[in-house]
Parts: structure tokens; C-alpha cells; sequence
């Protein structure tokens, strides 16, 4: 679903005649939208194989299966994604970013994503661990966008076990104040 | 705290405080009120096969839950430490099913004596309106698993509808 029927409350005048247009609109619509919120959501439970990798540049995770798109009206995003990993040799790592659009990694808001990505974490050889993961990304302009998992290693092999329940879910957040 | 009723349709009519009150100011509240129940854990709560330190209720209508837990665990022996969430004491967040996942919702490895944090944030979808009760169960594959550290946080809020 997306959500993008948020109409910017007027400045009531005094003395003006309410309408049943503008309660509508400023009243029913906005606080519909404010209760339904407006976000997207992808779970697996317990593929069939666990996703592997051992690319050192970032890849898709899975062939466009991590990938929502959502319509925003100019907000901030919140992205989360939970998961349970590792990596097949001692001591490396496994990184995961979210590239947008088709276009710019978060980790840096270019096209080229930092070496060590947006989360990162170092593993014990072949020990699933939990993680849950969260980011806000500002500055994101109205209109529909892409959110996709990307994801490398430095070495080994890295693993988003089968044995395990994944989330992936973004949101259209709020606007920064300060 | 104020319930949320689905705002009605305006007409060309005469406002009435019922509606106002109902409709707007209720409304209005629920939205910042939230509607959510958390529940804290002692420190050293052990996990003695599948048990439930952490139950919560919550009333729903007909929105997405997000089910979230925070917590440190450790193993006396090398394996894992498995969270899992039984709805209405009937289905697994893991499977949907009456019967829990190997691993549950998630798992961490551990080794053994080692602290691991472990972290669910995680939205059911399509919950029926109703009361719900959420269920936090815990295990280990062998060895005795204790959450450490105290605060513990188990919370469910109802969320939005995709």
C-alpha cells in the first residue's frame, strides 16, 4: 500500500463557513492517513536455501526479492531490516547496504557505497546471528522510490541463513525539525 | 486512553459536539496516545526449555502489530538461544502455524559463557481486530540459556494497514 493522501492543514480564518469539502479534506483524510501510515514490507520465512555471496563489491541480495517501492510526499524514510547471518569464515565480515532508486547507495549517497556500507558486523565462522538493523534517510525528494538490499564480503562466504525468519520494511517517517 | 473510530464523511450539516468529540478530539488523541503495552524482564530470567517471561495484551482493530524485543543472552554451552512469539496461544510468528519453526522467529549461535544481543522488530500482518495476546517464548537447543542484563523489552504496537 502506499499512503500519500496527507493534504498540509490550512489556517482556518475566523469567521469563514466550514465546509464539508474542507473537514473532509483536512480532517478525515489527514488523520485516515496519520492512522493507516504509509510503508511497505517484505517477509521470508525459511527459504528453501540460505542466500549466499562472496563477492567483495555489493550485490543484490536475492534477484530483486529484497526490493520495495513506496510513493513518498518529500519525508524522511525509516528502513529496517532484520536478519540472521554470518559469514563462512572466522574473524570477516559480511556488510549490507540499501541502494535507492537503482541509483545511490545510503552508506554514502553516491553511486559508489563505502567500503564498509551502511551495517557491517565480524564473524565467527559459521554462527548464525540475529540482527536488526534500522536507518533514517532524509533529504529523500516526493515521488515513488526504490529500496533495495545489497550486501558483500571481504572474504569467505556470506550467509543469510535458511533457518530463520527476514524482514525488510520501509517507511515513510516525519520531517526533521532541527 | 481514547479509541479510534473510523472518521466519518462530512455533510453539508450542522456540527455536533458528539461528533466533534468523537471524531476529531478521540481520533486525535488515539494518534498520540499510541496504542501499545510493553513489558519488562528481571535480570537473570532463565530459559528453561520453552518458557514466557514476557505476555502482553493488547486490543487491536484490524491494523498491522509490530513486535518488538530487546534482551542479552548468553549459553552455557555452545548453541543457540531461540525466540519465537505465540499469538492468542495459538499460532507462531515463525511459521503462522501451530507449530514453531526449528530456529523460531530468529536465533543467535552463541558461544558458550559469550553475551549475544538479541533484537526482533517485527510487523504481523493482517491481525484481526480483536483482543490479541502476544507471547514472548525462549529456548535453547542444549545447554541453559539465562537473559541477562535486566530490561529486557518486550513491546506490541498496533501499526498501520498496508
Amino acid at each position: 500500500m502506499t499512503n500519500t493522501d496527507w493534504n498540509n492543514p490550512r489556517n482556518w480564518r475566523g469567521g469563514e463557513t466550514l465546509t464539508s469539502t474542507q473537514l473532509n479534506k483536512q480532517v478525515k483524510t489527514n488523520l485516515l492517513r496519520l492512522y493507516q501510515r504509509n510503508y511497505a514490507v517484505f517477509t521470508e520465512r525459511y527459504p528453501a536455501a540460505s542466500y549466499t555471496t562472496t563477492s567483495t563489491s555489493f550485490v543484490a541480495l536475492g534477484t530483486e526479492k529484497w526490493r520495495l517501492s513506496l510513493i513518498s510526499i518529500g519525508n524522511n524514510i525509516d528502513i529496517n531490516l532484520m536478519n540472521v547471518a554470518f559469514n563462512t569464515v572466522s574473524a570477516n565480515y559480511v556488510y549490507f547496504d540499501i541502494r535507492v532508486d537503482d541509483d545511490y547507495y545510503i552508506s554514502s549517497l553516491t553511486s559508489t557505497p563505502l567500503s564498509d556500507g551502511l551495517w557491517r558486523f565480524r564473524s565467527i565462522a559459521n554462527t548464525p546471528v540475529n540482527h536488526v538493523w534500522s536507518h533514517l534517510l532524509t533529504g529523500i525528494p516526493t515521488g515513488l522510490h526504490s529500496y533495495e538490499v545489497f550486501w558483500k564480503v571481504n572474504a569467505g562466504t556470506g550467509v543469510v541463513w535458511l533457518n530463520s525468519v527476514s524482514q525488510f520494511m520501509v517507511e515513510e517517517y516525519g520531517l526533521l525539525t532541527g | 486512553m481514547a479509541e479510534w473510530t473510523d472518521p466519518r464523511t462530512w455533510a453539508d450539516e450542522v456540527l455536533l459536539a458528539e461528533q466533534m468529540n468523537t471524531d476529531i478530539r478521540d481520533n486525535i488523541q488515539f494518534l498520540y496516545d499510541r496504542n501499545y503495552v510493553f513489558k519488562t524482564t528481571p535480570n537473570n530470567e532463565n530459559m528453561t526449555g520453552l518458557i514466557a517471561p514476557f505476555t502482553s495484551t493488547l486490543l487491536t482493530q484490524g491494523n498491522d502489530v509490530l513486535v518488538t524485543f530487546k534482551g542479552v543472552v548468553t549459553n552455557t554451552l555452545s548453541d543457540y538461544t531461540v525466540f519465537d512469539v505465540k499469538v492468542d496461544n495459538d499460532i507462531w510468528l515463525s511459521t503462522l502455524t501451530t507449530s514453531s519453526a526449528s530456529h523460531g522467529l530468529t536465533a543467535n549461535l552463541i558461544t558458550a559463557a559469550f553475551y549475544n544481543s538479541i533484537a526482533i522488530r517485527f510487523l504481523y500482518t493482517n491481525v484481526p481486530a480483536g483482543i490479541h495476546e502476544f507471547r514472548l517464548y525462549a529456548t535453547t537447543i542444549s545447554g541453559s540459556g539465562i537473559i541477562r542484563g535486566g530490561m529486557g523489552l518486550f513491546m506490541i504496537e498496533e501499526y498501520g494497514k498496508l
